[in-house]
């Protein structure tokens, strides 16, 4: 096995967003990372945490919409500007947070769409 | 583009004052002040009464008719007074509105009128004859493309000069107005049609309905829709007048519920635990406050005990009935069904389970054809000169012997499509041409059982049968009909969950996994599933008998059941006006079956209380069908995991009840759904008023009112009792923030029962307790 291979392995430079929101704003996010052109995220279901609220417990055996969670998702800068945009005047009148940070990915093309890459 | 996200999140927030609706065929109670529950119960219905122009407090009347028939103990009120440094709030005279009640409009402006037309063809969902075009585009597509045709919108055609996306068109419609003042603008055309934009809310967010499929709508649409014609018309969103509410309303309303509460605590500190003798029968009944009625007189008459757990025991799935095309959710709307379990043919009744499927085809097709007579231009005569006088009969046969005529129809249906011993699929299986299997793991299957078990605090002392009793109401000729089933089933009859679940427990392979996991059941113990009827307090066992022990012991339970039904039934007939009490269970059967009947039993009605405690703690009380009861046994859960499941969820569903019946009653034209005289059934979802309104979203006048202006139902605010060690309640209310929320804002009272000290604490609104001495000589109502 050569090392050349790892030569192909170039890594682009993209941003991630990590968004922590109670269970009923789901559609919303969703939505909204539609409307900015982000067609695959991750969503981890049922986060626990300390917040200004206090701690929240994760689990809720019966509660769906009670719960947090957790999207994460990766874009262009201008992509994740327009979510962290629609994000902003929302979490200024209710919970919810989001982390945005630098990221790398190898597959471009899974995250930016084809007329994007130029 | 970062304007529209923007615009987005605008409506998102805006959006947080609807109230989602759920359509009628699966009826749910919600609070219709959902969105402002974060805020303190005072304060929330002060925005509540700016933006709905509703009353949000019992009426002047309602509290001198509560302080007349001692409902409100003078004591209380006059100490309540001068806790909250009012005195003077005690006299009546204060409950005086400080100004005369804003009139409300007689009709709906111009834009509403429009939009609720366009709204009801849109959303229709089968009623239509004639379906709108172009609905699979969405709301606002759909609707541009063809407002230029409606004559009554002056310039519609413009419509086609806008974008052809919502938010697009939104910003467009709002190029202008400040930044600043665009969220209350947007709450406001919301606000406008509450019921309308909480049905377009919820059907958005749920992704089992076809119809929301097929013609997708979300409130940028409707915002799109309504600013539109705001503009067509020159018809500004103004916010209705908000009624006056006198300071000491809320005085009043604490001074009724703390005589009710302190009545119910002493009660609760007077009755000893019951003798307990080992059961012949447990059965398990839904936390409606309904099962208490029928668990009280039931347990007088023999060594049964009974239990409470929300209704769908523990199943978050949705069921496909046999012969239905479609499942439908059974379980809590908190949460989203994980698996579908369809019914089939039992057994070695296949031949029978398809005569019955070929009769269910040929009624429906009847059904259909006699549809399409009726609704045809041409038809609709010659159907009249052919079938009118058939009809004519039937209509005089149903209107005077309704009993009768039910059963007739009965034999007839069954004659046509015989019925058939019909069983749940609980297996895995891929094997019906859906997409998704069908049925439950093994390992779903133990946790659902495991659940179930610890949660309802049985976990051990088996009895040698153990009955599942789901409930569902029983109504002819009722929109609301859905609203007399199971709530912890969507809506929907609990039978369907109850033999699933008895099914799971009475399998091998489950009860050995809950061996493993400490929970031993007896080889000679037997799960069954069966439906408490509300309407009749029938209760019928839904599998088929077993044979052995539980033989005898059914056909002793049948017979304390057939007693038990009789005296429910006498007690619930004597509270509903005009009941012939001389056979309480015909007059009751006669109810389920009268077409003429707006008021076919009293519902959920005056609920108050929550109490989550073993059935020692309420056994021998009559708590007159007001108080939800969730079994928890305290001693088997240390670490609070059921109590905490408990508390926030079975609770919180019976807050949105408890809130609905609030508010349907303090304002019944704006929360309720007025009287079910002048309702119009619309797109087979919802009721209007007349023949163009709001969507009315809560309870018809019938359901909480005795007479006019005579409330049946009293509007006290939820107490939560729990049976538990105050440290562990505190515990869970500081891990869950929906907790702090709604006993922290006065949604819902808090009592907790120490049964390790005995005392008995109350919360308060901000997190300190305050012990309640139970007077020694309160008044027991002590069960004979």
């Amino acid at each position: 096995m050569s090392m050349g291979a790892t030569d192909e392995l170039v890594f682009h430079q993209l941003k991630k967003i990590e968004i922590i929101v109670r269970g009923e704003r789901q559609v919303f996010v969703r939505d909204l990372l539609a409307g900015a052109g982000l067609s695959g995220w991750t969503l981890i279901r049922d986060v626990a945490g300390q917040g200004h609220h206090g701690f929240h417990e994760g689990r809720l055996l019966w509660n769906d919409q009670a719960s947090v969670v957790m999207f994460m998702a990766v874009g262009t800068e201008t992509a994740i500007r327009r979510v962290a945009a629609g994000l902003k005047p929302v979490f200024e009148k209710g919970s919810g947070v989001m982390f945005i940070s630098d990221t790398h990915v190898v597959r471009l093309e899974h995250f930016v769409p084809a007329e994007e890459r130029g | 583009m970062p304007d529209l996200a923007r615009l987005a999140a605008q409506i998102e927030i805006a959006a947080g004052h609807v109230t989602p609706y759920w359509p009628l065929r699966g009826f749910i109670a919600a609070n219709p002040l959902q969105g402002l529950e974060e805020q303190p119960f005072e304060s929330a219905v002060r925005t509540a009464a700016g933006l709905f122009g509703a009353r949000c407090w019992p009426s002047a009347g309602m509290f001198r008719a509560a302080l007349a028939e001692g409902r409100i103990d003078p004591a209380i009120l006059a100490r309540t007074a001068a806790r909250h440094g009012l005195p003077d709030a005690a006299d009546p005279a204060a409950l005086d509105p400080p100004a005369a009640l804003p009139a409300r409009p007689a009709a709906p402006s111009a834009v509403n009128r429009v939009a609720i037309r366009w709204l009801a063809a849109f959303l229709d969902e089968g009623q239509a004859v004639w379906p709108m075009p172009g609905r699979e585009l969405g709301l606002w597509p759909a609707f541009r493309r063809i407002a230029g045709h409606d004559a009554e919108i002056p310039r519609g055609a413009e419509a086609m000069a806008l974008p052809d996306q919502p938010l697009p068109t939104i910003a467009a419609l709002l190029d202008g107005v400040a930044e600043a003042d665009r969220t209350v603008l947007l709450t406001r055309h919301l606000a406008a049609l509450a019921g309308w934009a909480g049905f377009i809310k919820q059907r958005g967010r749920d992704r089992t309905n076809a119809w929301a499929q097929a013609a997708p709508a979300g409130l940028a649409d409707l915002l799109a829709l309504r600013l539109f014609l705001a503009r067509q018309f020159a018809e500004p969103v103004a916010a209705p007048a908000a009624p006056p509410a006198p300071d000491a309303a809320p005085i009043w309303l604490e001074a009724w519920e703390e005589t009710w509460r302190e009545g119910l605590a002493a009660r609760l500190a007077g009755s000893g635990p019951a003798p307990r003798t080992a059961p012949l029968a447990q059965l398990v009944f839904c936390i409606d406050v309904r099962s208490e009625v029928l668990r009280r007189h039931l347990e007088r008459r023999g060594p049964w005990e009974t239990l409470g757990f929300a209704g769908f025991f523990a199943a978050a799935i949705a069921v496909r009935p046999f012969g239905a095309e479609a499942a439908h959710a059974a379980c809590p709307v908190l949460l989203e069904p994980r698996q579908v379990v369809p019914e089939g043919a039992a057994p070695g009744a296949e031949a029978a389970g398809e005569k019955r499927l070929a009769g269910l085809a040929r009624l429906g097709q009847a059904k259909a054809g006699l549809r399409a007579l009726k609704d045809s231009v041409a038809g609709a005569f010659g159907f009249v000169e052919a079938a009118g006088a058939g009809f004519g009969a039937a209509m005089v046969a149903r209107t005077v012997a309704p009993r009768g005529f039910a059963a007739v129809a009965g034999r007839l249906a069954a004659r046509v499509a015989p019925p058939a011993p019909t069983a749940p699929r609980l297996a895995l299986a891929c094997d019906d041409g859906g997409a998704e299997p069908t049925g439950l793991s093994p390992a779903e299957q133990l946790s659902i059982a495991e659940a179930a078990l610890r949660i309802m605090g049985l976990t051990s002392g088996f009895a040698k049968l153990v009955v599942l009793c789901g409930h569902g109401g029983r109504a002819v000729n009722n929109p609301f009909a859905a609203g007399l089933d199971c709530g912890a089933c969507a809506g929907h009859r609990g039978g369907p969950n109850a033999r699933i679940v008895a099914a799971i427990l009475n399998d091998p392979a489950v009860r050995q996994g809950l061996a493993a996991r400490g929970i031993a059941i007896p080889a000679d113990t037997v799960f069954l599933g069966a439906e408490h009827d509300t309407t009749t307090d029938a209760l019928e066992i839904l599998d088929p008998p077993p044979g052995g022990a539980q033989a005898a012991i059914l056909a002793r339970l049948r017979g304390d059941l057939a007693a038990a039904q009789r005296g429910a039934a006498a007690e619930r007939m004597a509270r509903l006006p005009g009941a012939s009490i001389a056979d309480p269970v015909a007059e009751a059967e006669r109810r389920g079956a009268d077409w003429a009947e707006t008021r076919p039993e009293w519902a959920l009605a005056r609920n108050a209380g929550f109490i989550v405690a073993d059935r020692g703690f309420t056994q021998g009380l009559d708590l007159e069908g007001r108080c939800f009861l969730h079994s928890y046994d305290w001693r088997a859960d240390a670490d609070g995991t059921a109590l905490e499941v408990i508390l926030t969820a079975p609770m919180v569903v019976a807050e949105w009840i408890n809130t609905q019946y609030y508010f349907s009653t303090v304002d019944n034209s704006v929360f309720g759904a007025g009287s079910k005289v002048t309702h119009s059934v619309v797109g087979a979802v919802g009721v209007m008023q007349g023949n163009g309104s709001d969507l009315m979203t809560g309870l018809p006048a019938q359901s909480v009112f005795r007479a006019d202006g005579e409330a049946y139902h009293e509007p006290l605010r939820l107490m939560t009792v729990v049976r538990a060690p105050r440290a562990r309640v505190e515990a869970i209310i500081a891990r869950q923030k929906i907790l702090r929320t709604l006993f922290a804002n006065g949604w819902v009272a808090l009592l907790v029962a120490d049964p390790e000290t005995g005392a008995f604490w109350r919360r308060n609104r901000d997190g300190s307790w305050r012990a309640t001495v139970a007077p020694a000589a309160a008044p027991l109502s002590v069960a004979a």
